[in-house]
C-alpha cells in the first residue's frame, strides 16, 4: 500500500510530464525525476523536484513510477531498465500512449519481478495536466490500481478504471479515433465552407445548433493555436496525429477489425494541416480566438460573450479554484467500469 | 420595407411536401400566396388551404416580388428560375428553398443580376414535418438587403435562421452541417468497432468521451439514435444506407466545382453504404431491438451517462437564438 503524498518517480519530464509534476508538487507529493535532455530536468527541479542520476536511480528511490515518454520505442527502452532497479511491489504507471499489446507484454515480464505496469491513459493533453483535472483511462491488476488511488485522484479529475492492463490504452486509442479523424472531417467541412464564402465564425455558430455540434466546434481554433505553439520546435507537429490513429488501426487490426476511414484520414492529415496552416490569413495578429474562461480553452463565436462553453459552466468555481492552485475541492469523477458490470 | 413584402403576395412554385408546407406555413402567417405547380392536384389543395392559384407560371412571376422555389432538381430550379426572370420585373427577389448545389445558385445569382432581379438561397433543415409547423432552420444565402426583405417570410417558417454569406452559402452550409454530422458518424462507427475488439462496450465509451474531450459530438450524446431511424425505416421498407453516403457526395462534389478535393470525404461517401449495412447486421446480430431511453426535451437517444438526468445536456439550457452572420 502505497500511502499517500510519497515518493513518485517520473520519467519523462516534457510538456505532459513536467506537467505530471507540477500537479503533484502543488499537492504536497515529493517527485524524484529523470530526462535524457538536462533542460527540461532542471526546469522540474526549479519547479520543486529531486533529480535522479538515471532510470536505476529513479527506481530505485520511489515506489510510484510514471512514465511519460515519447512513443513505443522509448517507453519500452525505459521500462526495462526500470523494471531491474524497482523493489518488488512496486507500479510502473504507463502514461505514454501505445497500442494495448505493448502494455500487455511489459506487464507480464514485470509480473516476473513482482513489479506492476499499469497502463493510465491522459485524455486532455497538459493543460488538463497542469491542473491535475485529467481524464486517465486505466487498465491494470486491481490490487495495485487500487493502491494507486492517491496518485490518480491527484491527477486526474475522471478516472475511469477499465479492466486489466491495456484497458486503459485501447479507451485511448478509441479516444484519438473520435478526437482527430473526427477533426479530420471538420477540416474538410472548413474547406467546404471557405469555397462558399463562409466565414469559421458563421460555421461555428450554425453547427452547433445542431446535428454537426462537436466539442471541436465549440472550441475551434484550439487545434490552430497548438500547433503554431509546436510547429517550430517540433518535428511531428504535423504527423503526430496520424501516428497517434495509426497505433488505433495497428490495434485494431491485430483483433481482425478494419478502419479503412481512419487510415484514409491517417494518410490525408498532414497534408490537411499543412494546406491550413499555410493560409496567409491564418495567423494574423489578432486572429486568435478569445479563451474559456473556465477550461482555458479557445471559444467559438457562440460563447464568447458568455466567455465559457456550455459544458464547463457547471465546473465553473470548482475548476477555478484548481486552477488557482486552491487544491481538489470537488469530488472526481471515479468510474469502475468492471464492478458496474 | 418589411411590410412592404408582408403586404404583397407572394409567388411559390413547386407544392410537394416540402413547398406546401412552407406555403400553409405562410399563409398561417397572414401572408398572401400565389401559387403554381405543374400538378393540378397539388395546386388544388393549396388553393383550399387559402392560396391563390396563378394561371401559369409567367402569371405568378410577372405579378410577384418574392417567388419562392421549392421544387426538386437542380434541373427543375434551373427551369423554373430561368422562365420566371424572362417575365418578371427588375426588383424580384427569388428565394430558393431546394437543397441544389451552391454553383446553381450562384449561376442563377449572376443571370438575376443581369435581369435587374437577386437570388437568396435558403436552405431547409428539418424537413417537411417542421416545415408544416413553421419551425424549420434556415441557411441563408444572398446580400444583406435581401435578405432583410424576405425575414418576415423566412420568419413565418423556421425558427432558427443562419445568414452565412453570399448566394450559395446557404445551401453550401447545409452540405457543411451534413458533412461535419454524417463525417463524424462514419468515423464514430469505425471507433466503436475498435472499442468492441476489446471488450469496451459502447455505453463505457460513450462515457469515457467527457464533456470536454475532443471527441465528444452530438452524435455520441444522441448514440443509437441512427440505428432506430434506420430500423424503423426498414420497417417502413425504405432502405436509408445509401442516403448518408449521398449527402457526403454532394459535399465532395460542391467543394470539387470550387476546384477543392475532399478526398476524406469521398472516401466516407463511399464507404458509409456498407459500413451501415455491417452495423445493422451487427444490431441484428445482438437479438430483438432494444430502443434505448430518450431525452424528456429532444426525444432523441441519451447517452449512457444522460440517463438518470434523463436529458442531454445542450437540452437543459435555454437554445441560443438565431445567430445573424453577415455576408462575407
Amino acid at each position: 500500500m502505497v500511502a499517500e503524498r510519497e515518493v513518485v518517480g517520473i520519467a519523462g519530464v516534457g510538456d505532459m510530464g513536467s506537467a505530471i509534476a507540477e500537479t503533484l508538487l502543488r499537492d504536497g507529493w515529493s517527485v524524484l525525476a529523470y530526462d535524457i535532455a538536462p533542460e527540461r530536468l532542471d526546469r522540474v527541479v526549479a519547479a520543486g523536484a529531486r533529480a535522479a542520476a538515471g532510470l536505476a536511480d529513479l527506481a530505485a528511490g520511489a515506489e510510484v513510477l510514471a512514465v511519460v515518454v515519447d512513443g513505443q520505442d522509448q517507453l519500452e527502452a525505459v521500462v526495462d531498465q526500470l523494471v531491474p532497479a524497482a523493489a518488488p511491489g512496486t507500479s510502473v504507471i504507463v502514461h505514454t500512449t501505445v497500442r494495448p499489446a505493448v502494455v500487455v507484454q511489459l506487464a507480464a515480464i514485470a509480473a516476473a519481478r513482482g513489479v506492476h505496469v499499469i497502463d493510465a491513459a491522459v485524455g486532455g493533453g497538459s493543460e488538463k495536466a497542469r491542473i491535475g483535472a485529467m481524464t486517465l483511462m486505466i487498465g491494470g491488476d486491481e490490487t495495485a490500481v487500487e493502491s494507486c488511488g492517491p496518485y490518480f485522484e491527484a491527477l486526474g479529475e475522471h478516472l475511469f478504471r477499465l479492466g486489466p492492463p491495456g484497458a486503459g490504452m485501447a479507451a485511448k486509442l478509441v479516444n484519438n479515433v473520435l478526437g482527430i479523424a473526427s477533426y479530420a472531417m471538420l477540416l474538410e467541412a472548413m474547406q467546404l465552407a471557405a469555397a462558399y464564402g463562409m466565414n469559421e465564425d458563421v460555421v461555428t455558430s450554425l453547427v452547433t445548433q445542431g446535428w454537426g455540434d462537436s466539442r471541436h466546434a465549440r472550441a475551434w481554433g484550439r487545434q490552430d493555436r497548438r500547433r503554431r505553439e509546436r510547429v517550430d520546435a517540433d518535428a511531428q507537429a504535423y504527423t503526430r496525429m496520424s501516428r497517434d490513429l495509426r497505433n488505433a488501426i495497428g490495434a485494431a487490426n491485430v483483433r481482425d477489425v478494419q478502419m479503412p476511414l481512419t487510415e484514409a484520414a491517417a494518410r490525408l492529415l498532414p497534408a490537411l494541416l499543412q494546406a491550413r496552416d499555410h493560409e496567409p490569413d491564418r495567423w494574423l495578429p489578432g486572429a486568435a480566438a478569445p479563451r474559456c474562461e473556465v477550461c482555458g480553452i479557445e471559444l467559438a463565436a457562440p460563447y464568447r460573450a458568455a466567455g465559457v462553453h456550455p459544458e464547463c459552466v457547471s465546473a465553473v468555481g470548482g475548476e477555478r479554484a484548481r486552477a488557482a492552485g486552491a487544491g481538489r475541492d470537488h469530488a472526481n469523477t471515479d468510474v469502475d467500469v468492471r464492478s458496474a458490470e | 420595407m418589411n411590410d412592404t413584402v408582408r403586404a404583397d403576395t407572394v409567388g411559390v412554385v413547386g407544392l410537394g411536401n416540402m413547398g406546401g408546407a412552407i406555403a400553409r406555413s405562410l399563409l398561417r402567417g397572414g401572408i398572401k400566396i400565389s401559387a403554381w405547380d405543374a400538378s393540378p392536384a397539388a395546386l388544388d389543395r393549396l388553393v383550399s388551404d387559402g392560396a391563390a392559384a396563378a394561371r401559369s407560371l409567367d402569371d405568378l412571376a410577372a405579378g410577384c416580388q418574392v417567388i419562392m422555389i421549392v421544387v426538386v432538381t437542380d434541373e427543375q430550379v434551373k427551369e423554373v428560375a430561368g422562365q420566371v426572370l424572362t417575365v418578371a420585373a427588375p426588383g424580384t427577389c427569388l428565394v430558393i428553398h431546394s437543397t441544389v448545389r451552391p454553383t446553381t445558385v450562384i449561376e442563377l445569382a449572376q443571370l438575376a443580376e443581369t435581369r435587374g432581379c437577386a437570388v437568396v438561397d435558403a436552405g431547409c433543415g428539418g424537413g417537411a414535418e417542421l416545415a408544416e409547423q413553421g419551425r424549420l432552420t434556415l441557411f441563408i444565402g444572398g446580400s444583406d438587403d435581401e435578405v432583410e426583405r424576405c425575414l418576415p417570410l423566412f420568419e413565418a417558417v423556421s425558427e432558427y435562421r443562419f445568414h452565412v454569406g453570399p448566394p450559395g452559402a446557404g445551401v453550401a452550409a447545409k452540405l457543411v452541417n451534413n458533412l461535419m454530422s454524417i463525417g463524424t458518424y462514419a468515423v464514430n462507427l469505425e471507433a466503436m468497432q475498435l472499442g468492441a475488439a476489446y471488450g469496451l462496450t459502447e455505453d463505457v465509451i460513450t462515457t469515457f468521451v467527457t464533456p470536454r474531450s475532443s471527441g465528444n459530438s452530438r452524435g455520441l450524446r444522441t448514440w443509437g439514435r441512427h440505428d432506430r431511424a434506420r430500423r424503423e425505416r426498414r420497417a417502413a421498407s425504405v432502405d436509408w444506407s445509401e442516403r448518408m453516403g449521398k449527402d457526403l457526395f454532394e459535399a465532395a462534389v460542391a467543394a470539387g466545382l470550387r476546384g477543392v478535393t475532399l478526398p476524406l470525404t469521398a472516401a466516407a461517401a463511399q464507404m458509409l453504404p456498407m459500413k451501415l449495412r455491417q452495423r445493422d447486421r451487427e444490431v441484428d446480430a445482438l437479438g430483438p431491438f432494444v430502443p434505448g431511453p430518450r431525452c424528456s426535451v429532444c426525444d432523441y437517444e441519451l447517452a449512457a451517462p444522460f440517463r438518470a438526468a434523463g436529458v442531454h445536456p445542450e437540452c437543459g439550457q435555454v437554445p441560443t437564438p438565431a445567430v445573424r452572420g453577415g455576408a462575407a
